[in-house]
């Protein structure tokens, strides 16, 4: 029961985390030079006093800065994130509309960091120190070094526009519809209308920017992957392995490998982190309504009670699958003890 | 030691070349340039790479191989400036909150957590709105999120030494703490710290050009290369403008990510979990 | 250790796999699989038969309450799915009624009557009465939306019978049918908007609650209806099968979210869409010799100018009219026309040319004159030049970047001695510091809020814009004099004679300098009709066809 008590210590933690970065970004985001209200009303109607104290009053910008604060956190524990200034929905609305665009695209992002990732390492380590070696270990540091929104204009430039073998920016194809709304998850829900050719357009349609944004995860786990492989390889219990005269690809496979994955686990922790941020850059380049985008644009138009509302999903995303790497860390590792 | 390494690691001797050349250039910048980075000439708006032009212009006529050498000064400067600050930071923040330890301590960590829980950019980014974008600005956000790591690792190598038998003795024989601290304390941490600024300064020097992408770096006409990969994306067609100065960005983090990797594989194993 | 080659050969398997499916990226009951660029069409490829046309565009709109919505391409969408009293038939010269067939104005011209026409039915299959025009226009007026200002001259609207609305207004007002065309005065089927919350109630500005009903919906009488807005990703128009009018060629509009003008010209290569809204001068330029694709320009009443304050306070050295005047003459024209892209032109003072009373645009070709431009400057007394803060709002004004002119701005001040420091800003966060008048030097763009010169008068000193540059009316007291004559000038030939005088007088003597009229490029396919760019809708969706 110790696991299921880290659990709950964690999630409590998580909370006051959570609460902390309201608090950060609401501060943050009330230093802004900018004034909402030319933000969001036209030139017209500034010169009109009435119509910018209303506006005013209306999101409670003419109350003290910890009023503002106590009112938004007690809607917060509510539910209530309050209205977008900019689109005058409310936050949470917007955020459950463009999550789902966001987190098909991770998913495929990780998921391509790790197949890659793990075979990259796994070649590498057996190959030690040979040209394959140096090749994979050369490709695993373009993907931690690569600038992703540069990547993304050339991965455009070339597979679409010069050889026409990738779909362009978008979810899906713009001649077709986007799939009833269930999830809002465009594979799932293309499958649900059993519509295969929409479901192979989503598809296509994620593969060049999952790419861009999982390549830097794919290198640290390649690299990782190899270095612990190889530390593994070293290790008592693997030449006892050898001596007692198994082959080398099951050394590998039945007691090199399982322990070899544990420190890869926490690794993709960190690549998780690096993509949420590339999210900002990858979903401009790809046309991709998600979260990134959503993000990008708060900034721009100080629009405050979106940006705190995107900052605590982003930061909550990033914490829970924290969470979930450290717990799935002690279940493969039984030396881990919670405290 | 680099030696050892780069006679054993091909890659690493790579990126001490790279580096190095990066070095260079950076330095020789305005000596070397063929054209003034800043010179508009309309006549040769958008030409392509050739013997006068070895990258081709810009949109304004501007010589973008003249303009990447000059960026580069710029990236490499942002990167050292923010890894030498951040480290600063972290190294107080963590020293003491290690020193300290007991309540102190799990506050001030509580404090670094708060920020590590969100994906740097994005929290640049909003640091970066709420100032302005200014270069000065660009490396205020990267300075504030980028220290916990190193608070982190300072933390716990002030932790190791502290409990040094050694360290007892010198405190029960009256040195103060701050004496502690300069004498034993931070010679014995800096070692770590600066393997781990290496292996950093490719991610601040993507990091920089993610925020200059972004129009949040210096004011145009300052060549910066994330800049100029930007104006690049408003003529696809004229594929060298992004080409580049991306090339740029692309060589000069691989060269600092392989030699972090060689003095990750060069380190002792305890230590590589630090990082 | 064959195992990792085989490995090898499966990662290389699966990535031709992944190529392959990439290939056949045609649509599906397309024959055409020509892979060459711009090869196959994007329109009449989805369901059987159905005509689908397909647009791009960087879009504005945050909402589709015809009540609220101020945006242009959100006037595009009002467009197709709702009717006015007043039109624009493909041109800006052809006002016409639309859904009145008659109208007179009384001889004081504070009273408009209109006679509807009987025979439009809304989508919903509900008649259209002069009930719905009265309810209409008071639920946006009373929503107090951005273009509600429009409507501030009405004092009362009557219906005498079911087809006949009067209009009563406080001031005579010239422009007012021009105004009737603006999105706020489309007719809504009343029974429909109710039912979802809508109220014309004087406080409908908090207790109407049928935005978001309207976001996603429409209860108009066009010719196409709003079937669905996912934002940022995309609006759908499908055909108003009750239109009382001809029926448009296409079933189905689809008008897709693409923020990068590049990509929507990517994309228009490909075939993927037919029209490309936002297209980058230099990127018309690439798009010119591919002969699938035309190329065309849409004349706009957008102008960019440079700012120059008057306040010495504020703007130092720059406030000098004589150093004004040098920044006026050293600037290469020329060259920023050639950035800037074919067809634009520099107006001699803030007149757009295409309005009434406007005169031709400035001949550039010898104006700029440096020599003259350093005697003004010596004569200031900054022979030896100064450094001042330049303020530029980082945006794009019909595909021209204003960062980039800036730079070019830049360039041509260091000739006679101004050293700028550039510093961009975020347009909202530029706008406070010019709508107060804070910014030394700006660089900034107007539109008229509607199609007159009258909304161009705010640019003279005293008046809104010129208070901007704090160019207050006794540093001019002539020209000050001039705005309010001409605002009131009812006499068509003495109004375009004061404008000239006014134009005349600006191009000496101004706190402004007109750098462009712009025209914006867009791209459609070579084979649409109709596609045509009329300022006041973009694209007027009823009048395309293959």
């Amino acid at each position: 029961m110790d696991i299921l008590r880290y659990i709950i210590r964690r999630l409590i933690f998580i909370f006051f985390l959570m609460i902390g970065i309201s608090l950060m970004v609401f501060l943050i985001a009330n230093a802004l030079p900018s004034d909402p209200v030319v933000a969001n009303l036209s030139q017209r109607n500034l010169d009109n006093e009435e119509m910018v104290a209303a506006f005013r009053a209306k999101w409670g910008l003419d109350q003290p800065l910890y009023k503002q604060y106590l009112t938004y956190l007690g809607n917060l524990l509510q539910g209530d994130m309050g209205l977008s200034i900019r689109t005058s929905r409310p936050v949470f609305d917007d955020l459950k509309q463009y999550y789902p665009a966001t987190v098909e695209l991770a998913f495929i992002g990780i998921a391509f960091a790790v197949i890659f990732g793990m075979l990259f390492g796994v070649i590498s380590a057996i190959k030690r120190n040979t040209a394959i070696d140096q090749i994979l270990r050369g490709i695993s540091v373009f993907g931690v070094s690569v600038p992703a929104f540069w990547l993304a204009l050339i991965m455009l430039f070339i597979f679409y526009l010069g050889l026409g073998i990738a779909p362009g920016p978008g979810r899906i194809s713009p001649y077709l519809s986007a799939p009833v709304h269930v999830t809002g998850f465009f594979l799932i829900d293309s499958l649900l209308m059993g519509n295969w050719p929409l479901f192979a357009d989503a598809l296509k349609h994620l593969i060049l920017p999952g790419v861009c944004l999982g390549l830097f995860t794919m290198g640290l786990i390649t690299r990782t992957t190899r270095s612990s492989l190889l530390e593994v390889l070293s290790m008592d219990f693997t030449r006892t392995a050898r001596a007692k005269g198994l082959r080398e690809r099951s050394v590998i496979t039945k007691h090199a490998l399982g322990n070899a994955l544990i420190p890869v686990i926490t690794v993709i922790g960190v690549g998780f982190g690096n993509l949420l941020g590339g999210m900002v850059l990858v979903e401009t380049i790809f046309a991709w309504p998600g979260i990134g985008q959503y993000a990008f644009k708060s900034t721009q138009y100080m629009d405050f009670p979106s940006i705190v509302g995107v900052s605590l999903l982003i930061a909550l995303n990033y914490v829970l699958i924290n969470l979930i790497i450290d717990v799935l860390y002690g279940v493969l590792d039984p030396r881990v003890r919670y405290r | 030691m680099t030696w050892r390494l780069m006679k054993n690691n091909t890659l690493f001797s790579i990126g001490v070349v790279i580096c190095l050349l990066w070095l260079i250039i950076s330095i020789l910048a305005p000596f070397i340039v063929p054209y003034d980075p800043l010179e508009q000439n309309l006549m040769i708006r958008f030409s392509k790479p050739s013997a006068e032009h070895w990258c081709g212009a810009d949109s304004l006529g501007r010589d973008i191989f003249s303009r990447v050498l000059v960026g580069s000064r710029i990236s490499i400067g942002a990167g050292i400036i923010t890894i030498i600050f951040a480290a600063l930071v972290g190294m107080i923040y963590g020293g003491v909150a290690g020193y300290a330890g007991g309540r102190v301590d799990e506050i001030m960590m509580r404090g670094s957590e708060l920020v590590q829980s969100f994906p740097t950019i994005i929290l640049a980014m909003i640091i970066c709105a709420a100032l302005g974008p200014s270069l000065f600005n660009a490396l205020i956000a990267m300075v504030i999120v980028w220290w916990p790591n190193y608070a982190r690792v300072m933390r716990s190598m002030v932790i190791q030494v502290k409990t040094n038998e050694y360290i007892e003795a010198s405190k029960s024989l009256g040195a103060s703490n701050l004496r502690i601290f300069f004498k034993e304390i931070i010679p014995n941490s800096v070692g770590s710290i600066i393997v781990l600024a290496t292996v950093d300064f490719g991610n601040a020097v993507l990091l920089f050009a993610g925020l200059s992408y972004l129009g949040l770096g210096s004011p145009p006409p300052t060549p910066e290369w994330g800049a100029m990969v930007s104006d690049g994306a408003n003529y696809f067609t004229y594929w060298w403008i992004a080409t580049f100065p991306g090339l740029g960005i692309l060589t000069m983090s691989m060269g600092a990510n392989f030699i972090g990797d060689g003095m990750r594989d060069f380190l002792d194993p305890k230590l590589r979990k630090e990082l | 250790m064959k195992k990792g080659i085989s490995i090898l050969t499966v990662f290389i398997l699966v990535v031709f796999v992944f190529t392959a499916c990439g290939q056949n990226n045609n649509p599906p009951g397309n024959s055409n699989s020509t892979e060459n660029a711009s090869g196959t069409p994007a329109s009449s490829n989805s369901g059987a038969g159905e005509k689908h046309l397909i647009v791009a565009v960087d879009p504005d709109y945050e909402s589709f309450d015809p009540g609220l919505a101020y945006e242009v391409y959100a006037h595009m969408v009002l467009h197709s799915c709702y009717n006015n009293l007043f039109e624009f038939n493909e041109k800006l010269e052809n006002l016409e009624l639309a859904a009145a067939e008659a109208y007179e104005v009384s001889a004081d011209g504070l009273s408009y009557t209109f006679h509807m026409r009987k025979d439009i039915i809304f989508s919903s299959g509900n008649k259209l009465n002069a009930a719905d025009v009265k309810w209409s226009i008071e639920r946006s007026i009373n929503l107090k939306g951005n273009g509600a200002f429009m409507a501030e001259d009405i004092v009362s609207i009557d219906t005498p019978d079911e087809y006949t609305v009067i209009f009563r207004l406080g001031n005579p007002d010239p422009s007012f049918p021009t105004k009737l065309t603006y999105n706020i005065f489309c007719i809504i089927d009343s029974k429909v908007a109710i039912e979802h919350g809508a109220t014309n109630a004087a406080n409908a500005a908090s207790t109407d609650t049928a935005k978001t009903w309207f976001d996603s919906n429409s209860a108009g009488s066009g010719p196409y209806c709003l079937a669905s807005y996912t934002p940022k990703v995309e609006v759908v128009l499908t055909k108003n099968s009750n239109y009382w009018g001809k029926e448009p060629y296409y079933d189905k509009i689809t008008i897709k979210t693409i923020p990068d003008s590049s990509t929507q010209v990517m994309m228009l290569q490909k075939g993927d869409i037919d029209i490309a809204i936002n297209v980058d001068a230099e990127q018309a330029k690439t798009l010119a010799n591919i002969p699938e694709i035309s190329v065309k320009d849409a004349q706009s009443l957008t102008m960019s100018f440079l700012l120059m304050n008057r306040d010495p306070a504020v703007g130092g050295p720059v406030a000098n009219p004589k150093v004004q005047k040098a920044i006026r003459l050293a600037l290469d024209y020329v060259g920023i026309q050639t950035i800037a892209g074919p067809g634009m032109t520099t107006p001699l003072a803030p007149f757009p040319v295409g309005l009434y009373g406007s005169l031709p645009a400035r001949d550039i070709s010898n104006y700029q004159d440096i020599e003259a431009a350093k005697a003004l400057m010596a004569e200031a007394g900054y022979a030896n030049g100064f450094t001042t803060d330049f303020y530029v709002p980082t945006t794009t004004v019909s595909g021209v970047e204003l960062l980039m002119m800036a730079q070019k701005i830049q360039n041509d001040l260091k000739v006679i001695g101004i050293n700028t420091n550039i510093i961009p800003e975020d347009v909202l966060v530029s706008l406070e510091t010019y709508r107060t008048g804070q910014q030394s030097l700006g660089l900034w763009y107007w539109n008229p809020d509607y199609p007159d010169n009258n909304s161009q008068l705010a640019f003279l000193p005293g008046q809104k814009v010129g208070l901007r540059a704090n160019w207050t009316a006794d540093m001019y007291p002539e020209l000050a004099a001039l705005a309010d004559k001409a605002a009131i000038e009812t006499d068509v030939t003495e109004r375009a004679k004061i404008f000239s005088t006014i134009q005349n007088m600006m191009a000496e003597e101004s706190a402004f300098t007109c750098l462009l009229q712009h025209t914006s490029p867009y791209a459609v396919r070579a084979s649409l009709k109709g596609a045509d760019y009329i300022s006041q809708y973009t694209f007027d969706f009823k009048n395309i066809s293959e």
